[in-house]
């Protein structure tokens, strides 16, 4: 089965969030950019959006372009973990096995509480539940 | 039946989603009580009347054409000009006319009588495994350029994991978000929740209303039917036909009218202001929507007589002004006559 490979230029092209908005208030664009770039640098396209912070309705909105995100991807542009993770959760792609964990951890009952015991006569129980 | 009755009278609004099921029955019964408030009007879909060419037609001669109405400048918060003064040859003069009508017909787009849309239900994926990764859910657009807003793809992945298609208002909120239409809020302004929108309506605002609700809603929301039908049903009540004459909204208030068999209020007005062609348009229009045939009279005079001694509710009242309008013409056309022989 005849399959072009995707074209490898010499800096490879990557999705990512960028993160913009204010202190405390988490706004991130999706863009597509070299990798030596820094995240407040040059961006070759902007391809959605992702609302960190739930609106009064506890929805987060994500804009995806999708069909300039397939024209990247075949262009041989890699994905950064969460927006790997946000293209999982819109379907678009398989579920991210970062997500999977992160549900499962978020399910895992909270740890039993450990019960310290005073030394005799040498110290009262410390306050750190850590211990 | 009696305390019914005196519910149905009292009881406000409120109480308007829970007791649905119960009106159909009760304003089948009795006829005779002012039902509007709670008419649910008909349960047939209009848009299978709505799109035919024969009704689309007496419903646009239905509308007129007044062209300083339909081109006047209203206070809608742009900026008036003054009017351009221009001396033209009659050949552009009528070259500008066709032009206007161009113009005309885009104003005078009437929107669509639909049914109420269906609920969404459809479920895209069930991850059981992906329970409680956040405890909000995920709305997800997409942005690609050139698609139509009502095809456009929003799903929302909910904490349970279950990702399925969003809901009309979800989708019509996100659309307004990143695709903006202008005259549109992301939410339901207040101006359409009962008790504003019976201020707006007792002061007579009925127009600026659905122009909002055209701009705010689509045509198959239930928002816009609520609104639209409240708003017909206030004209109809205070016999207000002039305020929507050569407006769009006119064509789908008549279809909603004979929809509901209360063109009565309608015809009574046509036959006073002596508008013939008008009142036997309508009477067509109800043959065409009740029996899907037109009538076999071809004088307009015998098709108005024919309707108010059949399917008229209110048969005195139209009687009568049927009578008196017979009369004036009679009168008129004796007093041409004797001007026709006295120039002679």
């Amino acid at each position: 089965m005849a399959s072009a490979l995707p074209k490898f230029t010499k800096i490879a092209k990557v999705i990512r969030l960028n993160r913009h908005g204010c202190t405390n208030r988490p706004f991130y664009h999706i863009v597509v950019q070299k990798t030596k770039d820094n995240q407040d640098g040059p961006v070759i396209e902007q391809v959605g959006s992702f609302d960190a912070m739930p609106n009064n309705k506890n929805e987060k909105l994500v804009a995806l372009n999708f069909e300039r995100i397939q024209y990247w991807l075949s262009q041989g542009a890699k994905l950064s973990d969460p927006v790997a993770q946000l293209l999982g959760l819109s379907g678009f792609l398989p579920n991210h096995p970062r997500t999977i964990i992160q549900a499962w951890k978020n399910r895992r009952e909270p740890p039993r509480e450990r019960k310290i015991e005073a030394i005799k006569g040498i110290a009262p129980p410390l306050d750190n539940p850590k211990l | 039946m009696a305390t019914r009755a005196v519910m149905f009278t009292i009881g406000k609004f409120r109480c308007f989603p829970i007791l649905k099921n119960r009106i159909a029955k009760f304003t089948s019964s009795s006829n005779l009580l002012n039902t509007s408030t709670f008419d649910t009007g008909y349960t047939r879909d209009p848009s299978e009347v709505f799109f035919k060419e024969n009704v689309q037609a007496l419903l646009d001669r239905l509308t007129g054409r007044d062209y300083e109405k339909v081109f006047q400048n209203r206070k809608l918060g742009q900026r008036l000009e003054p009017p351009k003064y221009e001396l033209l040859t009659q050949a552009e003069v009528d070259q500008v006319m066709v032009e206007m009508e161009v113009k005309l017909k885009k104003k005078l787009q009437m929107p669509p009588l639909l049914k109420e849309r269906e609920p969404v239900t459809k479920i895209l994926s069930k991850d059981a495994e992906l329970q409680g990764f956040d405890n909000c859910k995920y709305v997800f657009i997409d942005i690609s350029q050139g698609i139509n807003d009502r095809k456009r793809e929003v799903v929302v992945r909910d904490p349970n994991g279950v990702l399925r298609d969003a809901s009309w208002e979800e989708r019509q909120k996100m659309c307004q978000i990143y695709f903006p239409l202008p005259g549109r809020q992301i939410s339901m302004p207040k101006m359409f929740e009962e008790t504003h929108l019976q201020d707006c309506l007792d002061q007579g605002q009925y127009q600026f209303v659905l122009d909002r609700a055209c701009a705010q809603f689509e045509p198959d929301d239930p928002d816009y039917i609520r609104v639209t039908r409240k708003t017909y049903n206030c004209i109809d009540e205070n016999n207000k036909f002039s305020t929507l004459r050569s407006t769009r909204h006119f064509g789908p208030m008549v279809l909603h009218l004979v929809l509901c068999k209360r063109m009565d209020n309608l015809l009574f007005h046509f036959i006073t202001s002596k508008e013939v062609k008008a009142a036997a348009d309508l009477v067509r229009l109800f043959h065409l929507v009740w029996s899907d045939s037109s009538p076999s009279e071809l004088d307009e005079f015998q098709l108005i007589e024919n309707y108010i001694q059949g399917p008229a509710v209110k048969k005195p009242a139209l009687e009568l002004a049927w009578q008196t309008f017979l009369e004036i013409e009679k009168q008129r056309l004796e007093a041409l006559s004797q001007q026709n022989k006295a120039s002679n």
